[in-house]
């Protein structure tokens, strides 16, 4: 069941230079307990995809085309009041960097419960003292915590009260924006083993925005692979990890340095492009060992491998 | 390179202690001590590439700083090609600055701004007044080029505002290596790039290396990182070494329990071994009263209650040049068959 539904969104953000097309026509469904992994490179777009299905995008962004619907409402085009309602009760993120995201003044405890009264203020005192017990336990830490401060925590620690905070209304749709980036690999382990878990038991639908190909193969049920703005392979996690087809998530591949196998990593070669200036053909076709004569004039379309996977590629 | 050059020692450490004080209070009665680096003792071969692993808090830069004497150890000594550096003063000093160079984490700070790409590498070939066979000019563009930025007379006007984060540390690598160093010491050199962007950052550090037969020293969080590079690593947990080894054993065949589960940790999807090989982790913390102990007891699944938070096991030989330092290390040792 379609929980999420973004349909041809492009996001322009405005430069002294020009236009810059962050989001180019990307469209994906994020299905009820579900996860999809959006993974790239940065500058790619995926964490504004992010913000913009929380509506919050800096001034100079703007959404220029494209729909975002959440229970057949289109967060796009819906007033403020409507979009209010919705984020953080309905859709919820966990921030990149936790320090940041915590207040550094109040007690961590204190912080969850007044994002859960912000959203039912009708409930009693007692109702979200308890809750916010519930929700300490629920991200795996000790309930007594609770009264001390950010700074008082680990870095793992802090990364799960912000799981906790973005649990606290009990949305359906999480939005993940590289959750364990500063994290160490023991801690990131346990962080994605506390992810996975509550998406299993709790049923929630999470967008998991992430760098690492293998962190998002770790979580992921679908991946969706982001290179200068646009969506360019969409498939299931063994589709797109085991068999990838598009020739960037296959550069993407050989680039990861990974300890198991025998894989020389290889570089991909050149730079990304121009994200300003206006291109007519593939945007990868430069760093493409397959591109062809056409890669560079025609823009690429959509082609199915199977009902699940398919790429944004001209060849073939 | 002969073997004898080979195994000629570059980085002595030798019980090297670090104490960090904080929170001073009024009359110095509230300062907290934290114990960065505990007698540690490393020697890093001439001519290879040294990896430094562990995770954040663990010392692993301060070991780095304390080479490159930017911090001094609270005891024990360090020695630069048999030549202890603490001692070090004036003109003495100044070289050992020349030959040990430092490239630092966050291309987004270690540069500044104010200067373009051929002041940055310049200006240490200004400070160190190197009798430079050809210009400055020309040795700037000839380091350039062996980073990779190429046609490096593009780049030479401009400034790290206008450069990729790539980029910027590839500046920042030609500015440690425009001296000719014989020793570098690379603090987590691209924590801060994207996987595609590290891969030719590793490429180039490993072909200057080659080329040039310096010392590195690669300090990083990644098990993966460290194995693709490296020669040899050192594990370090909480200021002490648990695991020193060649790369390949080090994978193949970790003995310490931390090196076990930080190969736990990776995220492994789709290989045979999904599941966890060694689970070496406690589920809880264990509180630790005695702190004489070994350094990983508290989180050990292994460890012995008598005999591991009495006394701190030493590293010792379990293979061929690779030692551990655990009292298990013999028994829990795996199968080579990664």
């Amino acid at each position: 069941m379609a929980l999420l539904t973004v349909d041809n969104l492009s996001v322009t953000y405005g430069t002294p230079r020009g236009l810059l097309r962050a989001v180019d026509q990307v469209s994906f469904v994020l299905n009820k307990g579900q996860s999809l992994g959006l993974v790239g490179e940065s500058g790619s777009g995926k964490s504004t995809i992010g913000t913009a299905i929380m509506g919050l995008l800096p001034k100079n962004a703007k959404i220029s085309s494209g729909r975002i619907e959440y229970n057949r409402l289109d967060l796009v085009t819906t007033t403020a009041e409507n979009l209010r309602k919705v984020r953080w009760k309905k859709i919820a993120m966990i921030f990149q960097a936790a320090m940041n995201a915590l207040n550094p003044i109040q007690r961590v405890g204190d912080q969850i419960a007044e994002a859960i009264r912000f959203h039912e203020p009708e409930k009693p005192n007692t109702a979200v003292h308890d809750r916010v017990t519930e929700l300490f336990a629920l991200v795996g830490m000790n309930p007594r915590r609770r009264n001390d401060y950010p700074h008082q925590y680990s870095g793992g620690m802090r990364q799960r009260a912000v799981i906790a905070m973005a649990l606290a209304c009990r949305p359906e749709v999480i939005i993940a924006d590289e959750p364990t980036t500063a994290l160490d690999v023991i801690v990131q382990d346990q962080i994605l083993a506390t992810i996975k878990t509550l998406q299993q038991e709790l049923g929630i639908g999470i967008l998991f925005i992430s760098h690492d190909i293998s962190v998002v193969a770790d979580v992921c049920h679908h991946i969706g692979v982001m290179y200068a703005g646009q969506m360019v392979e969409l498939g299931t996690r063994e589709e797109v990890f085991n068999a990838p087809a598009h020739p960037y998530t296959q550069s993407l591949m050989a680039a990861h340095i990974t300890l198991f196998g025998d894989h020389q990593p290889e570089p991909i070669p050149g730079q990304g492009p121009d994200m300003v200036a206006a291109a007519s053909g593939c945007r990868f076709c430069e760093r493409c060992a397959c591109a062809g004569d056409a890669c560079s004039i025609e823009a690429p379309q959509w082609r199915a491998l199977s009902s699940t996977h398919k790429i944004l590629c001209c060849r073939g | 390179m002969t073997a004898l050059e080979f195994n000629r020692i570059a980085i002595t450490l030798d019980k090297v202690t670090k104490v960090y004080r904080s929170g001073i209070g009024l009359h110095r009665s509230g300062a907290a001590k934290v114990i960065a680096l505990n007698e540690v003792d490393l020697a890093v071969r001439s001519g290879e590439i040294f990896g430094l692993v562990g995770e954040s808090g663990s010392g692993k830069t301060t070991i780095g700083r304390l080479i490159v004497r930017l911090e001094t150890p609270s005891a024990g000594t360090i020695a630069v090609n048999d030549v202890p550096i603490a001692q070090m003063r004036g003109g003495v000093l100044k070289d050992f600055r020349r030959r040990t160079q430092m490239i630092f984490q966050d291309p987004y700070q270690s540069l500044n701004p104010y200067l373009s790409v051929l002041d940055t590498v310049a200006e240490p070939l200004t400070i160190h007044k190197r009798p430079a066979p050809v210009t400055t000019r020309v040795k700037v563009i000839q380091t350039l080029e062996m980073v990779g930025l190429s046609p490096a007379t593009e780049f030479l006007s401009s400034y790290p505002h206008q450069l990729s984060g790539g980029q910027r540390q590839r500046v920042a690598i030609a500015r440690a290596m425009v001296l000719d160093p014989e020793v570098v010491v690379a603090d987590e050199p691209t924590s801060m790039l994207d996987a595609s962007i590290s891969v030719q950052i590793y490429q180039i550090l490993a072909n200057i290396q080659r080329r040039k037969h310096m010392t590195l020293l690669f300090i990083t969080h990644s098990l993966a990182a460290a194995h693709y590079l490296c020669d040899r690593i050192a594990v370090i947990y909480r200021g002490h070494i648990v695991e020193t080894g060649p790369a390949k054993s080090i994978i193949s065949a970790p003995c310490h329990p931390y090196t076990q589960a930080l190969i736990d940790a990776l995220p492994k999807y789709g290989h045979a071994w999904a599941e966890k090989r060694f689970n070496t982790l406690r589920a809880h913390e264990r509180t630790v009263t005695n702190t004489n102990g070994c350094p990983f007891f508290a989180r050990c699944s292994r460890a012995d209650e008598n005999l591991c938070e009495a006394r701190r096991p030493e590293l010792c030989e379990i293979e061929d040049q690779h030692d551990a330092a655990c009292f298990f290390a013999e028994e829990f040792k795996p199968g080579k068959s990664l």
